[in-house]
């Protein structure tokens, strides 16, 4: 297919109706409050902008061609700055089809093109359902033959185990993982569900305020603060924080329930293929050969519920940005068996649950010391201002020993989790207390190394030890010198070893 | 001056890098320091001679500002001259850094995707230059400051030539 072809007719109109579906809250506000001068403009500003983004929307499609050929993908927009763009297939490194609630009801999607340069990438904004669908295979490809070394050493179809174990309804077609409602516990767990509560009242209070309205004018906000004042401000307070969480899981569970949506993992020619979504769909291609490997994650109130979730670790998603690592996630927050399960077939083997080598105690007095400096530092001050200030509690310096109870166990923890090994063709590294974290990297993948030691390390013997890949930093924290770079030695043999005192 | 690698009577796994520094660049990370502080304490000093009333609590600030930045400005470069060091090799780029934290960095050269020169303003003021050698990873650039600027072109022109002849996948 070399010929230049337009967007779909249809995307207009989406476009025009996502214009008119803003209107109409708009309208209705305006019709409550009463027409002044104060609702008409803020109100007539609103459909002039929408107006010119349907007028935008009807140029775009009158002016944007897109060609897919043997090597590249074109793209030419604009109707008086003409740009074209063009990404080479074998660059694409992430090819991924959303489509909105809007979209999906004139059956439109949008196809993204990712590439390892954030600004290289393309999106087809928006194409037919079919037709994005068929150039995310063609596209997710890389335009090459099938990589031959794909981990798990299964084409597509042959992974999949109809009667798999409890936690699946693994499907005849690759299938490795669908979505289980009760998995929805695991997502409050790993959340701050709190925060989430509070963000419907900010918006509340934006909305007022774009409108001119003074909260003190609405009636029910008058009340309502009214009987709050005259209840005890204890009483109030614990109310307050009660109904925080419970519109927060409220929230967690509306946008758990929206974002992994008929949730289904499975293989496909070349890699895997995440599908989710109820309102906006997600279809993403993780190409086999992009994939260097996983990455475990538990927060501690998750791993207290025996969950965890699991996130491919793939070259070009940013490790540092949020859209983009959820975009690798391989599954929701789920029971950590399934997350393990899932992650041997992934890596093809058992690696990511190998025994991983302990580190020196030097790493744990290390953590414990962390732990308590901080807190006799802390305690000094407050029992000076105990002393001097009247009106401050003399025992008030009790507070940092307080905190020991969270830090010390913390820190003990902490030093537990601290890991590494070898596995198959994997380097392993685990470490973090309030945020476990193991991963599993290809030894391939390790592009070069990195040794590092703080004072306190320097004090203790102790270094960390650094894998540099493509996926981000692997850190091997607080090993003894001499076991780190043995370590470095085995993963990926003769890099370091020219650099080694005793050669 | 021998780089000192010792801790705790234990010697480090790796040896230093072959090649240290030019000494001059001693004299760059002084400047570096002392352009952000010179100022500062000019200026207090010259606000201290004109406004009496303040003169105290302005000689104070002078004092606080001046008194660790010059320490810092007369210590920490001779510190950072003795853990700085470099060295090439057929396959891999091997670099010393840091002075409280220290960083030793390793990158094969198989996997280095670019090498340019860096100079800053103050390093062009003595001749320096500094030479970046980036992989794939972010985190495992390689940044070699503070090199003579011949030596520093050079050592890039050898890098590129010798990346191009190693065979190997960048990422």
């Amino acid at each position: 297919m070399s010929a230049w072809q337009r967007l779909d007719p249809r995307m207009v109109g989406a476009e025009v109706a996502r214009v008119v579906a803003p209107m109409v809250p708009a309208t209705a506000a305006v019709a409550v409050a009463g027409i002044g001068w104060r609702t008409l403009v803020p109100l007539a500003c609103l459909l002039a902008a929408l107006a010119g983004v349907a007028g935008a929307g009807l140029a775009r499609h009158h002016s944007t061609r897109y060609r897919i050929t043997d090597e590249l993908v074109e793209l030419r927009t604009g109707l008086l700055f003409r740009r074209s763009r063009s990404v080479p297939r074998e660059r694409v490194r992430a090819v991924d089809v959303t489509a909105g609630p809007v979209q999906r009801l004139f059956g439109l999607a949008v196809l993204r093109l990712g590439t390892a340069d954030q600004e290289a990438g393309l999106s087809l904004n928006a194409l037919s359902r079919t037709d994005a669908e068929r150039l995310r295979v063609l596209l997710s490809d890389g335009g090459a033959a099938l990589p031959t070394e794909w981990p798990g050493g299964q084409a597509a179809g042959e992974g999949a185990r109809p009667t798999d174990r409890r936690g699946t309804r693994a499907a005849g077609d690759g299938g490795l993982a669908a979505l289980r409602p009760r998995w929805l516990l695991y997502a409050l767990l790993s959340s701050w569900s709190p925060l989430i509560g509070l963000a419907p009242v900010g918006v509340l209070f934006r909305v007022l305020d774009i409108f001119g309205v003074e909260p003190s004018e609405v009636a029910f906000l008058r009340t309502f603060w009214g009987a709050v004042t005259s209840i005890p401000p204890l009483v109030a307070g614990l109310l307050g924080v009660l109904a925080a969480l419970l519109a927060g899981a409220a929230g967690v569970s509306l946008l758990h329930v929206e974002m992994w949506w008929r949730f289904r993992l499975t293989r496909e020619p070349g890699g895997l293929r995440v599908r989710r979504g109820l309102l906006t769909t997600r279809s993403l291609s993780l190409p086999a050969e992009r994939m260097r490997g996983v990455e475990l994650t538990e927060p501690l109130p998750l791993r207290w519920g025996g969950g965890a979730s699991l996130r491919a670790l793939v070259v070009g998603a940013d490790p540092d940005d949020d859209e983009e690592r959820t975009s690798a996630d391989l599954l929701p927050p789920a029971p950590r068996r399934v997350a393990l399960r899932v992650a041997e077939q992934v890596l093809g083997a058992p690696d990511l649950t190998a025994p991983l080598r302990p580190h020196p105690p030097a790493a744990r007095r290390l953590r414990l010391a962390r732990a308590l400096w901080p807190l006799a530092l802390l305690a000094v001050p407050l029992w000076a201002l105990g002393a001097w200030l009247s009106w401050v509690p003399d025992l008030l310096w009790l507070l940092a020993p307080a905190c020991l109870l969270v830090t010390l166990p913390l820190a003990v923890d902490s030093a537990r989790n601290l890991g590494h090994g070898l596995s198959g063709p994997h380097l392993l590294t685990r470490y973090g207390a309030a945020r476990r974290r193991t991963a599993a990297v290809r030894k391939d993948a390790v592009i070069g190394w990195k040794l590092s030691r703080s004072p306190a390390q320097r004090r203790r013997g102790l270094m960390t030890l650094t894998a540099t890949t493509a996926v981000g930093s692997q850190r091997v924290k607080d090993v003894t010198p001499a076991q780190g770079v043995a370590f470095a030695e085995e993963a990926v043999p003769g890099l370091l070893a020219p650099f080694r005192r005793t050669a | 001056m021998r780089p000192n690698f010792r801790s705790d009577g234990q010697e480090f796994e790796l040896r230093p890098p072959r090649h240290p520094l030019p000494a001059r660049a001693i004299l760059w990370w002084t400047a570096q320091v002392l352009v952000p502080v010179l100022p500062t304490v000019l200026t207090l000093g010259l606000l201290a001679l004109l406004i009496p009333p303040a003169r105290l609590w302005l000689l104070v600030s002078l004092a606080a500002v001046g008194v660790p930045g010059l320490a810092y400005a007369l210590i920490v470069p001779r510190l950072q001259y003795r853990v700085h060091r470099w060295e090439v090799t057929e396959d891999a780029v091997y670099a010393a850094s840091g002075w409280l934290w220290q960083v030793w960095r390793v990158a094969p050269m198989s996997r280095i995707q670019t090498v340019d020169t860096v100079r800053g303003p103050i390093q062009q003021l003595f001749g320096l230059s500094a030479v970046k050698v980036t992989t794939a990873s972010a985190a495992g650039s390689i940044k070699i400051g503070g090199l003579d600027r011949d030596l520093a072109a050079a050592l890039v022109e050898h890098l590129t030539a010798r990346t191009q002849a190693v065979p190997g996948e960048a990422t």
